[in-house]
């Protein structure tokens, strides 16, 4: 190939108990968008990784260009012009958005000193390069919302000004007009000749912005095709390996008897105001609205992390004052966050752990637990949810990211709550997945759950719900049954823009 | 917020309730003595403070070490008696503060230095704080102590030194402020208003000649050493070897530390008693150690055969020379010394008289202070410092 | 927004940036000023300065340890072994400067060790360094035989007595490596690793940080700030004190609690440990003048610090709380 600019030839990583990579190939052209796609533990992080040289492969070669190299670390790879976007959360959080930026290679002064202003101008720039120029450069990172850490991630990797550059699930935990922002700054990175490997489990990214694609399964490369010799299903097939017909399946079901009611609730930083919603049981009722409409905000004061600043929150008909966690948890409310890794996991603790920390008392009200026991509902939930893990002993940080989400929610669904606030439940999960987690949400919904779900996937929440409220600005500006409003009139309301709300 | 403004409203009690109780407890002797202090001689007469000689170099610069350690007649002392009999007619022309600095709280020696400071506030009149390190045996917390105590304005130091070199500097400030300081026990490097408590190395001569004459000025002995590093361990030990010169035909098997433990008193006397059988006397250099070496007389079956000699005169100490399983012990009396300390301390505040001398061993072999099966019974019940 | 609103929002938050250490430490104050009259004068004032000069440069340390998520328990065996080095090599007659220099670059030496073992040895720091203060116990005792050593030197004298505009020599000295450790944290590389260290040290290893150099050089400084506290430790006792720093090191992990150091993610700075550390010298310095007896005063020591470190995490979770952290 002539503008070939990055080959693997056969390239095998192994890590205890799994083949991440099994002699896999792989090359990018300057001035394309390659997409990685597969199911959650394909190796899709994994491969990225060894061409940053963050990981050492066993086996197999890397070529700049004509030239073999052999990382030893992700310093090797930077100077090469290779830069990323990781999966993983690479923000220290008590610096600020400056300082993360331009981390270890900070502008000295005459003095040899750190150049804070400069620095902070230059991390500006970049920032408005993105359309990002409200987020405070002087601001430590962990006060920015997940987004906006996003954010600053992609403009730290921008600031290397690489020849190659590596979004692992960059969208995940970004909003619309973010994630346009970031489509329109990687066509012009495009356009100067950079070649961008793309993670992602977004299909309708894919056509948005790919060149190429190449799926991934079991750490074996199934095929790379161009991006418009292909459709959606045939693409889902390769990496499922089976095949897979309808997405969204939702039961006959009947709502009985109100088990959340909200009156007038607010918060204290005037983000949620306001907001009157019901949740009755069995019922799976969606919240749509753009990242930063309060969505996050509501489900957090419901489930007790922020303070009530106004109004009443009922939980089956008792009215919940001085909200708390634990004090919500008991009222059989479990909740799974937006932000998996610092609200979900112990990362350090095994699967196995995870799965039944919050449940261990309903299992065994007596003194005693039967280890045996917890394997079996450990495993149990493992299979359904198809966590792609070689034992529940594993600890939850060698997971692959899509799979960490699954235990959060094999620990809610252990914990055998009846209302289930999900945020972002989808997040970073397979196609295939995904359907597993909308099949169980439909179960959950027949045998009585009752689901509250957060998601910026509009179609998910379209095809999910059975009622939908769309928030703006803090909001309840609209309420429709299941069918009763488009994508088209629901999009219109999120944005504040669509008239009035039909009444229910 | 509601929750921290209750916890801070609990820790302002908690403190305003604690420095009261300090307060309160630090003036009770002063109250109950005021009438005192109010019928005392007019202000008038008290010399202008720039008649009086300065308190800490009027003895000069010279090391603690050089001083005459003479013992000052009973006769030229201000106070009478020793232990807890001590009394004395000296009293304070105004409450004066006197502080009494200790190195730690929990060896009964320093606490009954205490309250001798404290039978001496009650019979003179004046006002005592009584200071310790909130680190145990920490010398910086002691420096910082005195020079709160100086900041605090007191009008007299009574002091434990925990480092004989290392508390010059404090000591140097108290003398900056020409407040006079008392040392007890252990001195500062550099002589300063008054050194009292025992002579270590008169001590060690005493209690050698006693046992000496006991086994008939010949056989062998153990001595039971403090520890190495400690200073008065070092000069008692030198009194020892001292006396132990003028009797040639006794022999000294052994000497080793016990560190004034009675634990290894016991463990080291057990591993001698291994190789020496016929051991005449033992002169443990505490009572603690002393103590240690009968339990191992015991156990081998030596007790009673053995002549023990040792120092302190303390609680158990005392027993046992009752019951017969010690032979002498020598009366260090913390009590009477820091007693005495302070009648030369208010003295001095009264009209700028100075001790006689720089070092007034108390109690020296004048106050008969050898404690022995003769005068246990009259030691127990009337002088004991530790009662 | 309202402007009034705003107005009262503005006070709000001004009386909520005060640490609570502050205002714990201003009503100490309050309280110690009425319990004696002695208590609010100039020259208590420098007295409380001056004693808070060893204990605060060993907090310095040990808060950029603690903001790597570390503790070094031996800092306060470090400034122990500064004291008789310096007095131990003087005496054996090293000229009394170039015997403080050596000390220093000893003490800097021991921090790299520590820093080597932790990194490169993957060894917790809390077992690393309670090895360390193990092993410089027992030299700081071989040195001395046990006991305090003691050189006549007017260099000591003249240190302690020194004052520039009315302020001790050791306050500026103090405040001099107050500056320096506030560059390194937070205008140096160094600086941004520490935080780097504690907050996330995946990113550092993303970032292709060898995590092993810059815990040498944190533990290194650590071991110049100990011995500059070594030195005036020294001089302020005129004598090598073998035992001297036992258990600063607990008291400098206080401070830096108090200071609103945060034993995780590397949240804090150095500008709370000063406070810190003044709080508990200002806690010590009034209970002896106001004359509470000493038995008492551990107790309330204990309690007071910690009621403080409670009072301080509550308010600072009010505090994020009430600013709803974006997330
Ligand atoms: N550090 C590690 N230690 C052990 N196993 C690991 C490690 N990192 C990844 N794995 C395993 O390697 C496999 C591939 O993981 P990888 O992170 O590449 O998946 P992925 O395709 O990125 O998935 P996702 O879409 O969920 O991010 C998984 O089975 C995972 O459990
Ligand atoms: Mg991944």
């Amino acid at each position: 190939m002539d503008n070939v600019i990055l080959t693997t030839r056969a390239i095998t990583k192994e890590f205890p108990g799994v083949k991440a990579l099994d002699s896999v190939d792989f090359d990018l052209r300057s001035g394309e968008v390659h997409i990685l796609v597969g199911e959650n533990g394909a190796g899709k992080s994994t491969l990225s990784k060894v061409i940053l040289g963050a990981y050492i492969p066993e086996g197999g070669e890397i070529y700049l260009g004509d030239e073999k190299v052999s990382f030893k670390s992700t310093r090797d790879a930077l100077q090469r012009g290779i830069a990323a976007v990781y999966q993983e959360f690479t923000l220290i959080p008590y610096l600020n958005v400056a300082q993360n930026i331009f981390f270890n290679r900070e502008p000295r002064n005459k003095y040899g000193l750190i150049d804070h202003k400069k620095m902070e101008r230059d991390a500006k720039k970049l920032l408005e390069s993105l359309n990002c120029d409200y987020i405070n450069v002087k601001l430590p990172t962990k006060f920015l919302s997940v987004a906006e850490q996003q954010m600053v991630e992609i403009a730290k990797a921008l600031s290397f000004n690489p020849r190659i550059m590596v979004f692992d699930e960059p969208t995940a935990t970004l909003s619309e007009r973010e994630v346009e922002s970031l489509f329109r700054r990687i066509k012009k990175l495009k356009e100067s000749g950079i070649g961008i490997i793309y993670v992602s489990h977004r299909m309708q990214e894919f056509k948005h912005i790919g060149d190429r694609i190449t799926v991934l399964r079991d750490g074996k490369k199934i095929a790379t095709v161009n991006i418009d010799e292909v459709n959606d299903m045939e693409l889902v097939n390769m990496m499922v390996g089976r095949d897979i017909s309808q997405v969204y399946h939702r039961s006959e079901n009947h709502f009985t008897g109100e088990v959340l009611r909200t009156e007038k609730l607010s918060d204290k930083k005037g983000r949620v105001k306001e907001v009157d919603i019901t949740l009755n049981k069995g019922e799976i009722v969606g919240i749509a609205g753009l990242v930063g409409a309060g969505r996050t905000e509501l489900a957090r004061l419901i489930f007790g992390i922020d303070p009530i600043g106004g109004g009443k929150l009922f939980i089956k008909g008792k009215e919940i004052k001085d909200n708390s966690p634990v004090k919500i948890v008991k009222e059989g409310v479990g909740m799974v966050c937006e932000d998996r890794k610092r609200m979900g996991l112990a990362l350090n603790h095994s699967v196995m752990w995870n799965t039944v920390a919050v449940s261990l008392k309903s299992f065994f009200p007596k003194l005693l637990i039967s280890h045996k026991k917890i394997v079996e509902i450990v495993t149990d939930y493992v299979k359904q949810l198809r966590v792609a893990t070689p034992d529940i002993y594993r600890a939850c940080k060698n997971l692959s990211g899509g799979n960490q989400q699954k235990v959060v929610l094999a620990k809610w669904l252990s914990a055998n709550t009846d209302i289930m606030i999900f945020d972002e439940p989808t997040r970073g999960i397979d196609v295939g997945a995904k359907m597993e987690i909308y099949a169980m949400m439909d179960k959950l919904a027949t045998e009585g759950k009752s689901i509250l779900m957060i998601s910026s996937e509009l179609p998910e929440v379209i095809g999910m719900s059975d009622r939908i409220y769309i928030m703006n600005n803090g909001r309840i500006v609209g309420e429709c049954k299941r069918g009763e409003l488009s994508a088209d009139q629901i999009g219109a309301l999120m944005l504040g823009v669509g008239g009035d709300s039909c009444a229910s | 917020m509601k929750k921290v403004f209750l916890m801070a409203i609990s820790l302002i009690l908690v403190v305003a309730v604690l420095v009261g109780c300090g307060q309160s407890a630090t003036n009770k002797p002063s109250e109950s003595t005021a009438p005192s202090t109010s019928s005392e001689p007019a202000k008038s007469e008290e010399p202008k403070p720039s008649e009086k000689p300065l308190a800490n170099s009027y003895w000069g610069d010279a090391p603690a070490s050089e001083a005459d350690s003479a013992p000052v007649p009973i006769d030229n002392l201000p106070t009478e008696g020793i232990g807890i009999q001590i009394s004395t007619n000296v009293k304070a022309n105004e409450k004066y503060k006197i502080a009494i600095i200790v190195k730690n709280t929990t060896n009964p020696f320093l606490l009954k230095s205490i309250a001798g400071t404290e039978k001496a506030a009650k019979d003179m009149g004046f006002e005592c704080i009584s200071l310790a390190p909130a680190r145990q045996d920490s010398l910086e917390d002691q420096v910082k102590i005195i020079e709160d105590a100086i900041q605090q304005g007191v009008d007299g130091i009574i002091l434990h030194p925990i480092d004989s070199n290392g508390i010059m500097p404090a000591i140097r400030k108290a003398e900056e402020a020409n407040i006079p300081v008392a040392c007890i026990g252990t001195p500062a490097a550099k002589q300063t208003f008054l050194r009292t408590g025992v002579d270590y190395k008169a001590t060690g001569l005493l209690i050698t000649h006693h046992v000496a004459e006991q086994i008939g000025k010949k056989g062998k002995i153990i001595i039971l050493e403090g520890p190495p590093a400690a200073q008065n361990a070092q000069e008692r030990l030198a009194g020892i070897k001292e006396a132990l010169q003028s009797y040639p035909e006794i022999e000294v098997v052994a000497s080793q530390t016990t560190n004034f433990k009675r634990t290894e008193g016991m463990q080291v006397t057990e591993n001698l008693l291994q190789k020496y059988k016929d051991i005449d006397a033992i002169i443990a250099c505490n009572d603690e150690s002393a103590l240690g070496a009968i339990q191992a007389l015991k156990a081998a079956g030596l007790a009673g055969k053995v002549v023990i000699g040792s120092f302190d005169g303390n609680e158990d100490g005392s027993s046992a020379i009752k019951n017969g399983d010690m032979h002498v012990t020598y009366n260090t009396d913390p009590f009477g010394s820091t007693y005495l300390a302070a009648a030369y301390i208010v003295q001095y505040l009264n009209e700028g008289t100075m001790p006689p001398k720089y070092f007034v061993p108390f109690p020296s072999e004048l106050q008969n202070p050898l404690i022995t099966g003769a005068n246990i019974d009259q030691y127990m019940s009337d002088i004991a410092w530790w009662r | 927004m309202q402007a009034n609103t705003r107005a009262k929002s503005f006070i709000t938050d001004f009386v909520r940036k005060i640490p609570p250490v502050l205002w714990i430490t201003l009503l100490l104050i309050t309280i110690f000023s009425m319990a004696s009259d002695q208590y609010l004068k100039f020259s208590n004032f420098t007295n409380i300065l001056v004693q808070s000069v060893p204990l605060m440069l060993v907090a310095f340390a040990q808060t950029l340890i603690v903001l790597t998520q570390g503790t070094d328990l031996s800092l306060g065996a470090q400034v122990s072994f500064v004291t008789v080095l310096w007095i131990y090599l003087t005496k054996a007659g090293l000229p009394i400067y170039i015997a403080a220099i050596i000390s220093v670059v000893a003490s800097m030496f021991v921090g790299s060790i520590n820093g080597l073992i932790v990194s490169k040895g993957k060894i917790p720091p809390f077992i690393a360094t309670l090895g360390m203060q193990n092993i410089l116990n027992s030299i700081s005792m071989l040195l001395t035989a046990g006991a305090s050593i003691y050189i006549y030197h007017p260099l000591f004298y003249d240190v302690t007595k020194a004052k520039i505009i009315g302020i001790p020599l050791v306050v500026w000295i103090t405040a001099f490596m107050f500056m320096v450790t506030w560059v390194v944290l937070y205008k140096t590389k160094l600086g941004a690793q520490i935080f780097g260290l504690g907050g996330n040290q995946e990113a550092l290893t993303l970032a292709g940080i060898n995590l092993v150099k810059p815990s040498i050089k944190i533990y290194a400084f650590a071991g110049l700030l100990t011995s500059v506290s070594g030195l005036i430790t020294t001089c302020r006792l005129e004598s090598g004190q073998p035992v001297v720093g036992a258990g600063w090191e607990f008291e400098a992990v206080a401070a830096t609690l108090l200071g609103g150091t945060s034993l995780r993610e590397g949240k804090g700075g150095i500008g709370g440990t000063i406070f810190g550390v003044l709080l508990i010298t200002i806690l010590k310095n009034g209970l002896n003048i106001s004359g509470v007896p000493s038995l008492y005063q551990n107790a309330i020591i204990g309690l007071i610090i910690l009621m403080s470190i409670v009072i301080d995490a509550l308010a600072r979770r009010m505090k994020s709380y009430e600013e709803g952290a974006k997330l």
